[in-house]
């Protein structure tokens, strides 16, 4: 399955990547720092720190200044993210199927596409981010503690590059990598030595956790001064630099055109097209930073389950997932700046692993009923939006008097019909929308169909 | 024991991924030589802007929709837009038709094309043509009482390195009632030049307006790192030293911590 996943993951990202042929919504700023980057000319303002500018700058030296050569790099850390998620899924679950079915949940959300096709910033810090928990649950399942103190520094490393790319979301990976590590630690430690225990259970979380921060700020100063070279005037640049990001976003208004609140985002209810051309031949062409809706639907009774589990289970990888999903949400809580749904994609990430796993658990028999209906209800709202009342109403029907009777006569393949229908749908649903994601001409009226919510508020996919 | 050595390189699994990543290279490699090919063909001749269905090229903008454009070839090479608003347009709101192209060439391009178009200034009735890449604009409006008469538009500009395309939009507005509108395009071309344009030709060099706009380190303007907050932190400068040293100490002693 990892193979398969590799292949497809590069066409699906490699396919037609020069087009558009012009830079997309902020591919310009970060191209212009790219540039910058690449004549040692004067960096322009950045919220952002440097490492992804560096990559697309990378990308533009090795593959030349067009389209292609800005997206490349991009394209292949989105193509690592698949079997790095498959690693990941199957470090967490210790199973084959849920790391395939992770691997092919994050194939089919259109979300983690379209970053992996712009020379944006979003691919870089998430797929780092996903090495960073693949290497934090090598650590956790080691118990060779010798060999512990190498894969904290290689996670270090990826959490510093993390820490680099994207400010304030990135901290959270940190402060939950940190929360991790502690608890593994605390765990790990024998019981039998209580006289030292507790001294030796201080020196190892000491010793982790300010190993793991200094090497992330090192990591960071590396990474920035490399940068700023141009500029760079010592340590009180520093400070000024951080110092005019804060001010700068605390002094940025709540509203701006395709903002929305951040609770909004797990509901789907503000994706916007980061282009689009309404060409004379009456075709659009679109990228739709948006995601699959049957995916981010699902995320949340997945996200619910996973939260059930590790309290009734005291199961360390549920907790992990439902934990690393709130954070990314309740982070948001008190930024009053404007904030746009792709922010979202660190937490979709956790819902969609908790959703392998909670499709894994269906698939084995592990589930139990309401889980089975909790996944199936996404299903019939996406059908009923998809295909309208009648049509999507009676398949939804089917499929739920399909479900009825497999739970009264062969209860053994009740959870793999959910498991199997789900994986189906979110196949059929992301053929669907894959053209609005990589800007292949649909009619007026494909599209117009493709939009399935048009409220004149919020709820609207313009 | 070199069996076994053999038998460990043909395991499935690695084999798989193996063969995964060699072909996951091979879509690379297409892709780039696919894109390169289309590039080239962009860049070796001049780009008629007209030539083929227009309509498969050219999209619309603002409060225009694609049913109220009509692209029509009148013969002569001549494409005749027809624009008819369902909902009159006024003149605040910014609609056209408009042509994007990326120039990946490096050096000077040429743009050249004629149009006209009926405008009426007594009642708010205008349209234009515009040229535009990256932060720099080029326009030229069609004159009134001039029917029948072409303008002519002929513009030389290098484009950005950050921003290397070209935009080309005709433009309309009119007054609060007005529906329709009306204008002629023809020999409309992009190509790409040997050598500098001519010194009286109407150019914008744009590569080197990013470059003075970025490119020179003492100019402060719109900077990363205000100079004001530099001046009050200027003792500070050993200080990132003495904190890369302290953390390289700390990574030390947390090392030896977890022994």
């Amino acid at each position: 399955m990892i193979s398969a996943s590799i292949v497809i993951a590069t066409a699906l990202r490699f396919w037609r990547l020069g087009s558009p042929a012009e830079p997309v919504y902020d591919e310009t700023k970060v191209l212009t720092q790219a540039q910058s980057y690449l004549h040692g000319w004067r960096p322009p303002y950045s919220s952002h720190p440097p490492a992804a500018k560096m990559l697309v700058a990378l990308s533009v030296s090795l593959f030349g200044n067009y389209p292609w050569g800005w997206r490349a790099a991009n394209a292949l850390m989105g193509t690592a993210l698949v079997p790095i998620t498959y690693l990941l899924a199957r470090r967490l679950f210790r199973s084959r199927l849920a790391a395939s079915i992770a691997a092919t949940l994050i194939l089919c959300d259109g979300m983690f596409l379209v970053a992996s096709r712009l020379a944006m910033i979003n691919i870089v810090y998430i797929t780092i981010g996903a090495g960073a928990y693949l290497v934090l649950w090598c650590f956790v399942q080691n118990p060779v503690f010798r060999t512990q103190r190498i894969q904290l520094v290689a996670m270090s490393l990826l959490l510093g590059l993390y820490v680099s790319t994207k400010a304030a979301i990135s901290e959270v990976a940190v402060l939950l990598a940190l929360g991790v590590v502690v608890v593994t630690l605390i765990g790990a430690t024998p019981m039998r030595l209580s006289a030292m225990r507790t001294n030796l259970i201080s020196r190892r979380v000491i010793g982790a956790c300010g190993l793991i921060v200094s090497i992330v700020l090192l990591v960071y100063f590396g990474v920035l001064i490399s940068y700023y070279w141009v500029v760079w005037h010592g340590f009180g640049d520093l400070v000024a630099y951080h110092h005019r990001v804060i001010h700068q976003n605390l002094e940025l208004p709540p509203d701006f055109p395709n903002a929305s609140p951040f609770w909004s985002w797990p509901l789907l209810l503000h994706p916007y097209p980061y282009w689009k051309r309404d060409l004379l031949n009456g075709t659009v062409q679109v990228i739709w930073c948006g995601g699959n809706p049957l995916l981010w639907w699902a995320v949340l009774p997945a996200i619910f389950i996973a939260s059930v589990r590790g309290y009734a289970q005291k199961s360390m990888t549920w907790v992990f997932l439902a934990a690393g999903y709130f954070a990314y949400l309740v982070m948001w809580i008190p930024i009053q700046r404007y904030v746009f749904i792709y922010s979202y994609i660190p937490g979709l990430y956790f819902g969609l692993l908790a959703l392998a796993g909670a499709l894994e658990e269906c698939w084995h028999g592990g589930a139990r009923r309401w889980e089975h209906l909790a996944l199936l209800t996404p299903i019939l709202l996406c059908l009923v939006l998809g295909l309208g009342f009648v049509w999507g109403g009676l398949i939804a029907c089917s499929i739920l008097v399909v479900y009825a009777v497999l739970v009264r006569q062969s209860a053994a393949y009740e959870g793999k019909f959910v498991s199997s229908i789900f994986l189906a749908m979110t196949l059929l649903i992301f053929v669907y929308f894959l053209p609005m994601w990589i800007a292949t001409p649909l009619s007026q009226t494909g599209y117009k169909a493709r939009m399935w919510l048009n409220g004149p508020g919020l709820a609207s996919w313009q | 024991m070199s069996g076994d050595r053999q038998r460990r390189w043909l395991e499935p699994t690695q084999a798989c991924i193996v063969i995964a990543i060699v072909t996951a290279v091979i879509i690379c490699v297409l892709s780039n030589l696919s894109d390169r090919s289309r590039r080239e063909l962009a860049s070796s001749s001049p780009i008629d802007l007209l030539s083929g269905n227009p309509a498969d090229h050219w999209a619309v903008f603002g409060a225009l929709t694609p049913d109220e454009v009509r692209f029509k070839q009148t013969g002569d090479g001549v494409v005749q837009i027809d624009t008819l608003a369902k909902t009159p347009s006024s003149s605040d709101v910014s609609s056209g038709v408009s042509y994007t192209i990326g120039l990946f060439s490096p050096g000077w391009y040429e743009f050249s094309g004629e149009f006209q178009a009926e405008v009426d200034d007594s009642k708010g009735i205008g349209a234009q043509l515009e040229v535009h890449s990256g932060r720099w604009r080029f326009l030229v409006k069609a004159r009134p009482k001039k029917e029948g008469r072409w303008e002519k538009v002929d513009v030389f500009f290098r484009p950005a390195y950050s921003d290397p395309g070209a935009e080309i939009s005709c433009r309309f507005w009119g007054g609060a009632a007005d529906q329709s509108g009306k204008a002629l395009l023809r020999n409309m071309r992009i190509t790409r030049i040997a050598g500098d344009p001519p010194p009286t030709a109407d150019q914008f060099d744009l590569e080197k307006t990013e470059e003075a706009r970025l490119g020179t380190p003492e100019r402060l303007r719109n900077g990363s790192i205000p100079p004001r907050h530099r001046t009050r932190l200027a003792g500070l400068h050993n200080l990132g030293i003495v904190l890369v040293l302290s953390l390289v100490m700390i990574v030390g002693v947390c090392w030896r911590l977890l022994d």
